[in-house]
């Protein structure tokens, strides 16, 4: 079903994938209400990239299956359309061209114990971590890189992912700096995509007149745990 | 070596005229001849394909709706409500919270799609960081583990450790389901002098859902039961005695219009959920408690108890005939109990989850009778062991307890004299707690033994909250207990004082004489140390010793060591029920038991 023919509903849709190297990578793809509650979940079974595929696509196999595949197909599932659609996977943002709704990376920002960002002139350095969520650095330009080395190193991000779950996520410190085109939403950095300008206000509106006060990183480890929970039925 | 057949031919040249000047050369065109024919096409390369391929993505949809959710939108009230909703999710200085607790699904829930109900609700915290319900307090995160175990659970044993809030846990977890439709009708029993304290914490902790006690004459009861729109109803274990025709006739008989005698059974009254509190009271199982609660009709079971195991596992299978009939049998092992019952008990202890709270200390006040008492108590025993003797295998269990009473009295006073190095020694400590403006709680098993007490006492104003105080009076003590400073202590009875009283503003706890029971001990000593409390409590247990005291609190830790076995699923070898011989193994009796 097309995104155009859904029913659009005030709905934020969190879409994530969980690797494991004994069955593959396996995305969800859930639906919340404006209070945080289910309205619909999907979620795919075990995708495993071809040999093939790892040498031609090379550092962009990670979006093309993240984004163009697992991704799409999960949407493209979906019964309702939501107003934004937020992901903690870089590699998931490749899906952004491909749709209309509005798309924004979230990642939890913390302030690296060396770097205390207080001025301007300290801005160049690279500032945050991701505690949960898209493990990566961001540039000087506080954008998350999406160069071919960023995303190659991020291979395994759900492992690590695993190891940090239960682990106390720090308190936002507001010394940290919003990156250009990105917005801070209950202390959850929100990046969209750079090609697609609006989405920034896009989200903001929406967040705003619908005023989501849930934790906008949460319902990830609920995608994961829901994954888990599928695969165990199906083994 | 090159193959020549691979080669383009070039032949040799050979130029026939050149002119003189450039532009004869440019106008007159060259001349060339090849002497052997060649070609200038080169052969088609030879290529592989590859099929990339797109892999195939199958998808599995699960589609929830809005109905029977975590709970509904509310905005929280009142001036702390006021402050939460002007807080703006815009301020860079918000901060996340630092723990998730989600539903923790049952075993026994089979369809992925019910699991991922339960699994895919949000974390129970936001409720309080989204200013959903109104809280007085922020619950622990173990008490937010406690409401993610019980919601989605049928049938269900919240036995954490007293004075860790089961109370509150379970009020919030029937007022997270009233709110979301997942029960309509709630019916919680527990002990008559807990009634008005369950009503007090409802209100506390769920102020919007309507309580109603049951009680008042039959009329009234009856209008109470059958009241469809009150989603809560508090009754006591005694009441169900007498209300149980109200509640769940029995099968009734009619002769029809063909004058044929027909049975029926009245529907009685149906509830989404019932509560057990202090769930301990069911452990007998021919008993006409457990026979009343039985009878409840009801979808969902939940007990609560701080000591599901009092005196052995029988106690347990008792509980779990209430709550799953058949699901535990007596036969079972304890460490294949503990396995069983795994996902349908939660047990938290102080020393696990409230790390900061404040110790409780424990210390055995080994004392030495009097030489009076000592003839008086030996010639007791005596005089007891040789009547039971003389009794030979007719004696009981029952003429055994009675010396054993007989004697714990005279551990307590001298018969003669009156004297006793216990009170002595209450007296030299009550001094010193009085003078630093504490309190004290002091636990006995009989009346007589307070009214003892009482008059050596006096300068302490002791209060009494035993058996024989009316229940309308009991909260009266309490306030006073706690609000007047001239009463620096409280005698209770353990059967009065042991559940459900909150005393934390008390640093000291006697144990005059012991019960058979620790749990009931613990029950007693958790009425000072629990939440709230500031700083230490100690527990002082007097001990006299050479007597059957002694000889009792071997038992008591036997006991205590069963109970560890049994909740912590570890395997035992030892016996878990005191024996009839055990009890008359206290003594040295002439004849086999």
């Amino acid at each position: 079903m097309n995104s155009n023919e859904k029913e659009s509903l005030p709905a934020l849709g969190f879409i994530t994938v969980v690797k494991s190297r004994e069955l593959g990578i396996m995305g969800g793809y859930l639906l919340l209400n404006r209070n945080g509650r289910p309205v619909e979940f999907h979620c795919t079974a075990p995708v495993r990239a071809t040999k093939s595929q790892h040498i031609l696509y090379g550092p962009t196999l990670e979006p093309y299956i993240y984004g163009e595949q697992i991704a799409r197909s999960l949407t493209v599932r979906a019964t309702i359309s939501p107003k934004l659609i937020l992901t903690d996977k870089s590699g998931v943002m490749a899906l952004r061209p491909m749709t209309n709704i509005p798309m924004a990376l979230a990642e939890i920002p913390k302030l690296r114990k060396d770097a205390k960002v207080k001025d301007k002139a300290e801005e160049s350095q690279n500032t945050l971590s991701v505690e949960n969520g898209v493990n990566e650095q961001t540039s000087a330009s506080g954008q998350p890189e999406s160069d071919s080395a960023a995303l190659a190193s991020q291979a395994d991000v759900s492992e690590e992912i695993e190891a940090l779950k239960g682990k106390i996520v720090p308190k936002f410190d507001d010394s940290i700096v919003i990156p250009e085109h990105s917005m801070i939403w209950n202390g959850v950095l929100l990046h969209p995509d750079r090609h697609f300008p609006d989405d920034t206000e896009k989200a903001r509106q929406f967040l705003q007149n619908e005023e989501i006060d849930y934790d906008l990183a949460e319902p990830f480890d609920r995608i994961r745990e829901a994954i888990y929970e599928a695969q165990k039925s199906a083994a | 070596m090159l193959d020549n057949s691979v080669l383009p031919k070039i032949s040799p040249v050979r130029l026939s005229q050149f002119g003189e000047k450039m532009n004869r050369v440019v106008r007159r065109g060259m001349h060339i001849k090849a002497l052997t024919p060649f070609s200038l096409t080169i052969p088609e390369p030879m290529t592989a394909s590859i099929k990339i391929g797109r892999p195939k993505i199958l998808v599995k949809s699960f589609i929830f709706g809005e109905s029977k959710t975590l709970c509904n939108e509310a905005k929280i009230k009142g001036e702390e409500g006021d402050k939460l909703n002007n807080a703006s999710p815009f301020n860079g200085t918000a901060s996340r919270p630092t723990h998730f607790t989600h539903l923790q699904v049952p075993v026994e829930l089979v369809k992925l799609e019910d699991r991922l109900k339960h699994l895919l609700q949000p974390p129970l915290e936001q409720l309080f960081s989204s200013k959903e319900l109104v809280f007085p307090f922020e619950p622990f995160p173990y008490q937010w583990q406690g409401i993610g175990f019980l919601y989605p659970r049928s049938s269900a044993i919240l036995a954490d450790e007293m004075g860790l809030g089961k109370t509150m846990q379970s009020i919030t977890t029937i007022r997270l389901m009233i709110r979301s439709g997942a029960v309509k009708s709630v019916l919680l029993v527990c002990p008559k002098p807990l009634v008005t304290n369950w009503k007090r914490e409802f209100d506390l902790w769920a102020p919007e859902i309507p309580v109603e006690i049951i009680e008042g004459d039959q009329a009234r009861r009856k209008w109470i039961w059958e009241l469809d729109n009150t989603p809560v109803k508090i009754a006591n274990y005694e009441l169900l005695h007498r209300d149980r025709e109200l509640y769940s006739p029995r099968e009734k008989e009619f002769v029809d219009e063909n004058g044929k005698v027909q049975k029926f059974t009245p529907p009685g009254i149906k509830f989404d959920l019932c509560v057990l509190d202090e769930a301990q009271r069911i452990k007998n199982q021919t008993g006409s408690t457990h026979k009343a609660v039985k009878a409840i009709h009801r979808k969902r079971s939940w007990a609560l108890t701080g000591t599901p195991i009092e005196n052995s596992a029988n106690d347990l299978v008792s509980i779990f005939e209430w709550l799953s009939p058949g699901y535990l049998s007596p036969e079972m092992k304890p460490s294949q109990m503990g396995r069983a019952i795994g996902d349908h008990i939660l047990r938290r202890t102080k020393d696990k989850v409230l790390t900061d709270m404040p110790p409780r200390l424990v210390r055995d006040l080994e004392l030495e009778m009097s030489p009076s008492q000592r003839e008086a108590y030996m010639n007791a025993e005596e005089n007891g062991v040789e009547q039971i003797n003389e009794m030979g295998e007719t004696a009981t269990i029952q003429h055994v307890l009675q010396l054993i009473t007989k004697l714990k009295q005279i551990c307590n006073f001298d018969p003669v004299t009156g004297d006793s190095p216990k009170m002595a020694r209450l007296a030299a400590d009550m001094e010193e707690i009085a003078a630093s403006g504490q309190k004290a709680i002091v636990f006995s098993l009989w009346t007589d033994t307070i009214d003892r007490m009482r008059p050596m006492l006096e300068q302490f104003h002791p209060l009494e909250y035993s058996g024989r105080i009316p229940h309308s009076k009991r909260d009266d003590v309490i306030k006073r207990f706690r609000e007047d400073p001239k009463h620096k202590m409280i005698l209770m009875t353990y059967g009065a004082g042991s559940v459900g009283l909150n005393l934390q503003f008390c640093n000291y706890v006697f144990l005059f004489d012991r019960w058979w029971n620790p749990a009931i001990e613990d029950q007693a000593i958790n009425r000072a140390h629990r939440i709230g409390v500031k700083g230490s409590v100690t527990v002082s247990r007097f001990l006299l010793m050479g007597t059957i005291e002694e000889r009792i609190q071997r038992v008591l830790e036997e006991k205590r060591e069963l109970f560890e076995t049994v909740l912590s699923g570890a395997d035992s070898t030892r016996k878990n029920e005191m024996s009839k011989k055990e009890i008359f193994g206290l003594f040295n009796f002439k004849f086999a038991s």
